[in-house]
């Protein structure tokens, strides 16, 4: 029954996530005063690149070159798992590592100077990201557990956390606006480095990992979601979902991107205040 | 004292101590002082394990000793690695590293005591303290030649010492009643039998660590 | 019931030491070995530079007797990782989480730039003083509980110092990926599948801390 369930949702939230990605866009050129891409445009790019043919440089490590993008699109889909049926968040942090990996090899792979600074990029905004996901931890203090469903079921009785844990909640909205196109923390696909990581993956390869970021940003904003605002009905999901991404859209639309340090730096800072405070508070309290 | 009191003093001794350690390597510049430094560290964790001082301490104490080790080999070859690929230093010597003035000229007290004591505590450890003690006569002082013969007369003695250390294990189980015989058969066979096996590696190792050809 | 309202796979009792597996431990290792073996099976990458002040390029490779010496370390890496991932106890953990940090080293070390040792021997330094926050974690939850076994702290609280304590340890013993990588071009060194065993250990094992401390607290 589980299975069946998370399957029937893979194509939901490939195609909620590959829509979302072109209202992105779309949000993003109509504040800078364009007419922009059709939302479907995105959906259009991942069609063509699956009939372009799959190569790989010269230089490429192949393994790895051909192994990560294969292993984005299996993370997410266990990300995908673990929402749908309510498994432990750290399972969710374990995709994310996945995620942190897939950057990384990526960029290392090809032997290509661009990928290899967006590879090294993604290591060390590790510093902040890994901490920022893992303070969604805290709310163990309340739930007694990190069973997403348990969770859920936590805040049907109680409220939602999104209230309990205002800082947690920061933390975790900070992370998905990392992992947007150009938000202003998005330092591993920066358009100062081409397009970071994935500069030398095209074609078919490209499609893949195009696929893998529609359903990470589905399982990003449903675990934002079911954290923080708990059980509400399907109607309400989607008017969440839209929220979230028009706000996101436009702290990326009217935000200067930052350096790579300084994005550290505020993730960081968010990332320890989150945990400083909820630790002095129960140390207090 | 209390032995709950007594504990938490260990403890906060052993983390001023560590303190102290921590200040020192932080005001010290040079690599390689702050290697012995760190070692220094390594020791004091090994206290803090020892403060809990039940049996499953002391099997902790080992492996983390272990590691306190490996680390400090590691790190002192990455050292050695360091400089030598600063300096563009080339390996041209054919000087064994441990053909050392202080090896030569150290007290042959040392290894009497050494041998002695290891025949006071018998058994494997017993052993290892005697084989030491005969590791070090041969490696560092004894300046005689060996035969053919003498070299098969001693692994011959250590085999039939593990002979009589099985015999005396069989002892125990055939004829519990002799269980003070069996017990210096073991205690003394191993005893031997680690001893001269440690001192046949000696007379090996002297020819390697006197001669002036170590590596090529 | 234990680590953090799951259910259990399976509990496999050897004397002192319980190992346990959950859905979450289960994935981690097999997370780590696949990433292991698909490290030792591929060849590192070739690296192209611009050469400055013309139309040219070069391609830099690795030598094979540095592959093979960083390989190795590499596998040594991903085990010690993997057995962080499945082990009960956290001793064992604390060895293994050290294990992976003198492999780490050893990946970066085995390079032949002045400025790469240099920073890999600091690092070293900070490896081998990790080992004491470390191990006193582990030894005062040892003194403290009376027991080693994650299986049983699960229903035992320990005190937030030792909790902190045990943090630093597992930051400073692994923590190359996040605090090493903008230095002294350490991952911008060839050899991407080597290197990226670094951030494989680093990485689970923080999510595997992670779980640790919840279940401590």
């Amino acid at each position: 029954m589980e299975i069946i369930r998370t399957l029937l949702m893979i194509p939901v939230a490939f195609l909620v996530g590959i829509i979302f990605l072109g209202l992105h866009r779309k949000i993003i050129a109509r504040i800078q005063g364009r007419p922009g891409p059709p939302i479907q445009q995105e959906l259009y790019h991942l069609l063509k690149f699956f009939v372009k043919e799959m190569t790989a440089p010269e230089t490429a490590s192949k393994p790895i070159y051909f192994g990560v993008v294969a292993l984005l699109i299996g993370a997410w889909m266990l990300g995908l798992t673990v929402i749908v049926n309510g498994y432990n968040f750290l399972i969710l942090l374990a995709v994310f590592t996945m995620h942190k990996l897939v950057e990384h090899g990526a960029g290392l792979s090809s032997g290509s100077p661009y990928g290899k600074f967006g590879g090294v990029r993604s290591v060390y905004s590790t510093l902040a990201e890994h901490p920022l996901f893992a303070v969604l931890a805290i709310v163990y203090l309340k739930t007694n557990s990190l069973m997403i469903s348990d969770i859920v079921a936590y805040q049907s009785t109680h409220g939602p956390l999104l209230f309990q844990f205002p800082l947690c909640a920061l933390a975790t909205y900070t992370i998905m606006l990392s992992k947007v196109h150009h938000s202003p923390l998005a330092i591993v696909m920066a358009k100062d480095i081409v397009t970071g990581y994935k500069t030398e993956h095209f074609g078919v390869l490209r499609a893949g990992i195009l696929t893998g970021e529609s359903i990470e940003i589905f399982v990003l904003m449903s675990l934002f979601m079911l954290v923080y605002i708990g059980p509400a009905p399907l109607w309400g999901y989607a008017l969440g979902f839209i929220l979230l991404l028009v706000s996101l859209s436009f702290i990326s639309a009217l935000s200067p991107m930052l350096a790579p340090y300084h994005s550290v730096m505020f993730e960081g800072s968010i990332a320890s205040v989150a945990v400083l405070y909820y630790l002095l508070k129960g140390v207090i309290l | 004292m209390d032995i709950g009191e007594l504990f938490q003093i260990a403890i906060l001794l052993g983390f001023a101590s560590a303190f102290i350690a921590f200040l020192g390597f932080v005001l010290e510049k040079d690599d390689v002082h702050k290697l012995v430094l760190t070692d220094l560290i390594a020791v004091l964790t090994l206290m803090i394990i020892a403060c809990v001082g039940t049996d499953l301490a002391e099997c902790l104490i080992l492996p983390a000793l272990v590691v306190g080790v490996a680390e400090v080999l590691a790190f002192s070859e990455l050292a050695v690695a360091k400089e030598k690929t600063r300096l563009g230093f080339e390996e041209k010597t054919q000087q064994s590293p441990l053909n050392i003035e202080v090896l030569k000229t150290s007290p042959n007290i040392i290894a009497i005591i050494l041998i002695l004591y290891g025949a006071v505590l018998t058994g494997f450890t017993g052993g290892a303290v005697a084989g030491l003690g005969m590791l070090y006569y041969l490696v560092c002082r004894w300046e005689g030649d060996i035969t053919k013969s003498f070299w098969e007369g001693v692994g011959a003695v250590s085999g039939v010492a593990w002979c009589l250390w099985i015999f005396g294990f069989l002892l125990f189980f055939i004829a519990p009643n002799l269980w003070l015989l069996a017990l210096f058969l073991a205690g003394g066979g191993i005893l031997v039998k680690v001893a001269s096996k440690m001192g046949l590696i000696g007379i090996e190792g002297k020819r390697s660590f006197r001669s002036s050809g170590g590596r090529t | 019931m234990i680590g953090l309202g799951e259910s259990l796979i399976g509990l496999i009792k050897l004397g002192d030491i319980v190992l346990y597996l959950t859905p979450t431990t289960l994935t981690l290792f097999l997370i780590a070995v696949g990433f292991t073996v698909v490290m030792a099976l591929s060849r590192p990458e070739t690296q192209v530079e611009l050469v400055f002040g013309m139309d040219g390029y070069k391609k830099s490779e690795i030598p094979m007797g540095e592959i093979k010496f960083r390989r190795y370390m590499a596998i040594v890496c991903g085990v010690a990782t993997a057995g962080t991932m499945i082990t009960g106890d956290i001793f064992d953990f604390a060895l293994f989480v050290t294990l992976a940090g003198i492999a780490d080293v050893g990946i970066v070390a085995a390079t032949k730039k002045p400025q790469v040792l240099d920073a890999a021997y600091q690092y070293g330094m900070t490896l081998m003083i990790a080992g004491l926050p470390l191990f006193g974690a582990a030894a005062l939850i040892l003194g403290t509980t009376g027991t080693l076994s994650l299986h049983e702290l699960d229903t035992i609280r320990v005190s937030g110092v030792v909790a902190v304590l045990f943090i630093l340890g597992v930051l400073g013993e692994i923590g190359v990926a996040p605090f090493y990588a903008a230095k002294a071009r350490l991952f911008r060194a060839l050899g991407a599948p080597y290197i990226i065993m670094i951030h494989v250990s680093t990485l689970l094992i923080i999510v595997r801390t992670v779980e640790i401390i919840v279940t401590l607290l």
